[in-house]
């Protein structure tokens, strides 16, 4: 019983690296009309199963993506046409990236790797608010760990069992 | 997770200090970026097995080392048991299963911590022999003596609440304080207290489906108290204190009490009941709350007038007047609560006569026209002038209508609402969980306890959904989520084998992958009976 208390009193105690076993972002701010550069961090497979795919949605207002390639992974470069006309550096961009999936290879559930990508943030997102990245892990079998849950209004990151990586956009750096 | 920090994990997993030292690990290593959180990979025996013997030992593998934080396991017979008995070997945590003579549906419920510190749970399912077709025997099985003792115990409940906790009132607040009706009501509440003692044991035996000589097991009792019945039986206990307080004090301290007394008549009526279950929930609720104290006003007044009557004492024509006042609105509240409990209770005029709760309720009405009948003659005859001798024998009687409107309320404990009827005729239980963009029908068949097969309908969407999951919680017996994946079956979802193991509500979750990034979770609770 001692010893459950105590892990008990652990767990609750360390709280706050309850994310690591999560999905996340490297860097976890960023301003608006700044480019940013994304490392996903994956830090298992699942259910003891190695992980082949990597998907990442690029949430809208998100242009100008390029991901970096990867030794044993093929890329694949999903372009469609975004909900609005976006401005970069002055010229109005309208299609481009939005789901960057890395295939074909394999991350052991005991492993853990990094997926980079570059983009724009533009600034008709709003600061102050979070910017949500679902991220899609696929494994054999049909498995699959969805990392694309975003908090309703009221709800934490922490309430939710499979959270988007998320960062913080900041106010635009020295403005126009 | 590196190299090193494994090798340390395993020299402490294998000491006495692990848990201690575990903290102060997990405390440092949580700058370890690598740190990965566990999950199942398999299980001995495995989920939804039906094996021959009880298994020694219950295994559980995981990708990565745990630490157990609950192990909980469900009998057949739906006690429960924690699992202290266990040993964690590198990836896999063995728990000594005790030893247990009895066939039928075994649940595990487990939470380990993973060595990030990311807490994990589920439940693992499976049967000895045979699976348990209803881990809970039903009402037609508890034999006819523990039927009887539940309906004497209600009866006995119903006399105390109403003509012992509302006597206490009128007591106080009609006859104001006239000793009269003193000694019955204080009989009317012990009695009461004892018969709340064989209420509570009774409906235990009725949940467990036991014979009546294990009455006064703890078992027995524990199990009321886990029933809807088990706050109504507190409650009532803690009313009848009051009554007997307010009764053997005087002035402020007696009014204070007795008040109180009544109101929790209300409060404790509305706890339990087929109709405190109905929906919309808190118009039911507060029905039988408005019903309760309206019936313990008017029935609890009516031995005190009595006796201050026949004993012509000076306060008596005070007292009736102070009743006759005030008793119109109690009796319009009785019949509107009553009005509107019965229509939502019966849904149509029919089941008046075609089924056994309709039938209970016309020999309450005739009843009931009777205690009106005898209630105008006193009003409008009786009492200008007042024609003591006949009035007095007219609350006699009237008192003894009551006595038998109670008896045949108790029946209905037997009587399952037609508004439940058709349901059970199907046999299934059905809840409709919706958000604001997505809605099912999910339902259970049969819609009692043991294994299930569900059945989800999704409101068509714009596009098929990838996957349906279910998932199902039953957080009062701390039977952790289990996750189910459901298959297309014509137009709808079908899950198959599901096993809930014991009755109450459960949480069902439909998790429904929309698309690659996007799903909907709906969410509601059903109520699967034993």
């Amino acid at each position: 019983m001692l010893k459950q208390i105590l892990v008990a009193a652990a767990v609750a105690s360390i709280g706050a690296c309850n994310a690591l076993a999560h999905v996340s972002l490297e860097t976890k701010e960023a301003a608006v009309g700044s480019t940013y550069k994304a490392v996903l961090r994956v830090p298992h497979g699942c259910e003891g199963k190695p992980t082949n795919v990597v998907r990442v949605k690029i949430p809208e207002g998100v242009i100008a993506v390029k991901p970096m390639p990867k030794a044993g992974w093929t890329l694949e470069k999903v372009k469609s046409s975004y909900a609005k006309s976006y401005d970069l550096h002055g010229t109005a961009t309208s299609e481009g990236i939005t789901e960057v999936v890395w295939t074909d290879g394999s991350l052991a559930d005991d492993e853990y790797d990094e997926f980079t990508l570059r983009a724009f943030l533009t600034t008709d997102l709003a600061a102050g608010e979070p910017l949500y990245f679902p991220v899609v892990q696929e494994c054999p079998e049909g498995a699959a760990e969805r990392w694309i849950e975003i908090p309703a209004a009221g709800q934490k990151a922490d309430d939710l069992e499979r959270p988007a990586p998320a960062i913080k956009l900041l106010h635009e750096v020295g403005g126009h | 997770m590196t190299r090193h920090t494994l090798s340390a994990w395993k020299a402490i997993s294998s000491g006495r200090l692990r848990s201690l030292t575990l903290a102060v690990l997990i405390g440092f290593m949580s700058a370890v970026p690598a740190f990965a959180h566990a999950s199942l990979v398999g299980t001995n025996p495995s989920d939804g097995a039906v094996i021959e013997r009880p298994p020694e030992l219950l295994t559980l593998r995981f990708s990565e080392p745990v630490s157990p934080l609950l192990l909980n396991l469900i009998k057949p017979d739906r006690t429960s048991l924690n699992l202290a008995d266990f040993e964690v070997t590198d990836r896999s945590l063995r728990i000594f299963f005790p030893s247990s003579p009895i066939d039928g549906t075994y649940v595990l419920s487990w939470r380990v911590v993973s060595s990030d510190g990311h807490p994990i749970g589920g439940s693992v399912v499976f049967s000895v022999g045979i699976p348990s077709t209803a881990s809970m025997p039903n009402f037609e099985d508890s034999g006819r003596s523990v039927r009887i003792s539940i309906w004497i115990g209600k009866v006995v409940m119903y006399l105390a609440l109403f003509l012992g906790a509302g006597g206490a009132f009128a007591i106080s607040w009609i006859t104001r304080g006239d000793p009269s009706g003193r000694i019955p009501v204080v009989m009317l509440a012990a009695f009461g207290i004892a018969g709340c003692g064989l209420s509570a044991g009774s409906q235990g035996l009725d949940a467990l489906g036991a014979p009546m000589f294990r009455v006064l097991e703890a078992d027995t009792w524990h199990a009321a108290m886990n029933t809807a019945f088990g706050p109504t039986i507190i409650i009532a206990v803690i009313v009848l204190a009051m009554a007997l307080g307010s009764v053997l004090s005087i002035g402020l301290q007696a009014r204070v009490l007795s008040l109180a007394a009544l109101i929790s008549v209300g409060i404790a009526l509305s706890q339990s009941g087929h109709a405190a279950s109905a929906e919309p929930r808190w118009l039911m609720r507060s029905m039988v709350f408005t019903h309760g104290v309206g019936i313990a006003y008017w029935t609890g007044a009516l031995m005190p007038l009595g006796l201050v009557l026949a004993r012509r004492r000076p306060e008596a024509a005070n007292a009736l007047l102070r009743f006759s006042r005030t008793i119109p609105y109690l009796v319009a509240a009785i019949l509107v609560s009553g009005i509107v409990m019965a229509s939502v209770q019966l849904e149509q005029l029919a089941a008046l006569v075609n089924t056994a709760y309709g039938r209970v309720l016309l020999v309450k009405l005739s009843l009931l026209t009777a205690l009106f009948g005898l209630a105008i003659l006193n009003r409008w005859k009786l009492t200008v002038p007042p024609a003591t001798r006949q009035l007095v024998r007219s609350i006699a009687a009237e008192t003894l209508v009551v006595v038998l409107i109670f008896a045949v309320a108790a029946v209905w404990r037997f009587t399952p609402p037609p508004r439940t009827l058709s349901m059970a005729a199907a046999d299934i239980a059905m809840v409709h969980v919706h958000t604001g963009t997505a809605m099912a029908d999910v339902t259970v068949s049969p819609g009692h306890a043991g294994q299930v097969s569900v059945s989800i309908a999704l409101a068509a969407g714009p596009v098929e959904p990838r996957q349906v999951e279910l998932v199902a919680t039953h957080s009062e017996a701390g039977i952790g989520p289990m996750r189910r994946r459901a298959r297309r079956c014509q137009d709808q979802w079908c899950v198959d084998g599901l096993v809930l193991p014991v009755p109450g509500i459960w949480v069902v979750q439909v998790e429904v992958l929309i698309s690659d990034f996007e799903l909907e979770k709906l969410e509601g609770s059903i109520e699967i009976t034993p």
